[in-house]
């Protein structure tokens, strides 16, 4: 189970771009492409500079979007767990 | 469902015969790759066109190809590889025998083979390329021919040739060949600005070139899917939809030099990785370049928001040769 205080970070063979509104992560090393939504990319870019939390990306995302916290956190763990299913992001233990 | 298609033009070797003044190469003394590296070349070419799940179109061509002892290894190769469709061989012409006609002949994927022509006479085509290259050419073709090969003309159009231009597909026509490519020459390599011709000498040109093209043999296709053409579209009375192209680069092309160097497009000569080292995944992905040139949105000057953008988008090399900027505009456009 995903916890908010974990931290994760995109992995160093991810690259994401945007043209036109439409959204990818690209993965360099295996040639693997995913297609986003906004939102989806809005979660990933938290995590490409630096390790965040669930909790973080939370926060800011409410300052953007007009949702909730508890709303955003269970929409962003799920995207968090399908992209460490498919090794676009990895946790960061410290 | 029909997979999309991704063309390569592989500049596998740098070696060449001739020295024509317009030469894309700023050299001709390089080690060229071995077999083994050529073949790792191949296969991540291959590689990649698996992931993307798309099929491969490539040029071979150097240098002067018909130079390499390994031309017909990596024939072999794509023919052996189901990731490559089909294939082209680009030549000057004049290194062709009858032993390369023996082994081509058993190629299935080779489509065509494109012989540069500068010139509809020696006088012209040999001003360009050297003594004798004329001769040869003409030579070549009817071996090609022989053997029922298709052939295609380049012609790249400069300074020194455009009094030519028009007359190049009477030429072709007279020769049988199968399709005629006009090119517009970009200033780089051994090639230089002075080369490069105003728009009022393209527009002249290009109109001449359609209303001769609407004349001729149907046998014969003029390839105009590319840059500029669109300005045409109202002179054209076969094959509009034929007429005018938006430049692939970025989207499904890639050039690769001898030493693995990748480019844009051969004529860009910007270079955004080497395939060996970075590979293709890492280059197509990660090039700011090529995002950028995706995004049509950033084309500058007239390209940007012009009504043909879908069907133009102006030649990006000549905008960063003339401009210093390949984003900039296409400065031989005359509309």
């Amino acid at each position: 189970m995903l916890d908010l205080t974990k931290e994760y970070k995109v992995k160093g063979e991810i690259v994401l771009r945007t043209v036109n509104n439409n959204y990818w992560a690209l993965n360099t090393s295996n040639g693997n492409q995913y297609k986003l939504n906004e939102v989806s990319y809005f979660i990933i870019n938290q995590m490409i500079e630096n390790a965040t939390t669930i909790e973080l990306i939370a926060q800011k995302a409410v300052s953007e979007y007009k949702v909730s916290f508890d709303e955003f956190v269970e929409d962003c763990k799920l995207m968090i767990q399908v992209a460490l299913e498919n090794q676009i992001v990895e946790e960061v233990r410290i | 469902m029909k997979k999309e298609e991704f063309y390569f033009q592989w500049h596998f070797m740098n070696s060449c015969n001739l020295r024509c003044a317009h030469c894309y190469q700023e050299g001709y003394h390089f080690e060229d790759m071995n077999l083994e590296q050529l073949l790792q070349v191949a296969k991540e070419i291959s590689k990649a066109l698996s992931k993307w799940n798309m099929l491969g179109r490539l040029s071979l061509t150097g240098g002067e190809p018909f130079l390499s002892p390994y031309l017909f290894d990596l024939i072999d190769y794509i023919e052996s590889d189901d990731n490559i469709k089909q294939f082209d061989i680009l030549t000057n012409g004049t290194c062709i025998n009858d032993k390369h006609i023996e082994r081509l002949k058993a190629a299935t994927k080779l489509r065509q083979i494109q012989i540069s022509l500068d010139g509809p006479t020696q006088e012209t085509h040999d001003s360009v390329r050297g003594l004798g290259a004329f001769s040869k050419v003409v030579e070549t073709v009817g071996l090609l021919q022989k053997h029922n090969f298709e052939v295609s003309f380049m012609f790249t159009l400069m300074r020194q040739n455009k009094s030519d231009a028009v007359k190049i597909i009477d030429f072709a026509d007279s020769c049988g060949v199968n399709a005629v490519t006009v090119e517009r020459v970009t200033p780089c390599g051994h090639s230089n600005i002075s080369d490069v011709l105003s728009k009022e000498e393209i527009k002249d040109i290009y109109e001449g070139i359609t209303l001769r093209a609407n004349e001729v043999n149907d046998e014969l296709t003029v390839r105009r899917l590319r840059p500029l053409w669109i300005n045409t579209v109202h002179l054209n009375t076969k094959e509009e939809a034929k007429i005018g192209g938006f430049c692939p680069v970025g989207l499904t092309s890639l050039a690769i030099l001898w030493d693995g160097t990748v480019l844009p497009c051969r004529r860009l000569n910007i270079p955004i990785g080497n395939i060996l080292s970075d590979g293709l995944f890492k280059i197509w992905y990660s090039s700011e370049l090529l995002w950028n040139i995706r995004d049509k949105n950033k084309l500058k000057g007239k390209c940007h928001g012009c009504i043909n953008v879908e069907r133009c988008g102006g030649c990006r090399a000549i905008a960063y040769e003339t401009t210093g900027d390949y984003m900039g505009e296409d400065i031989q456009c005359w509309i």
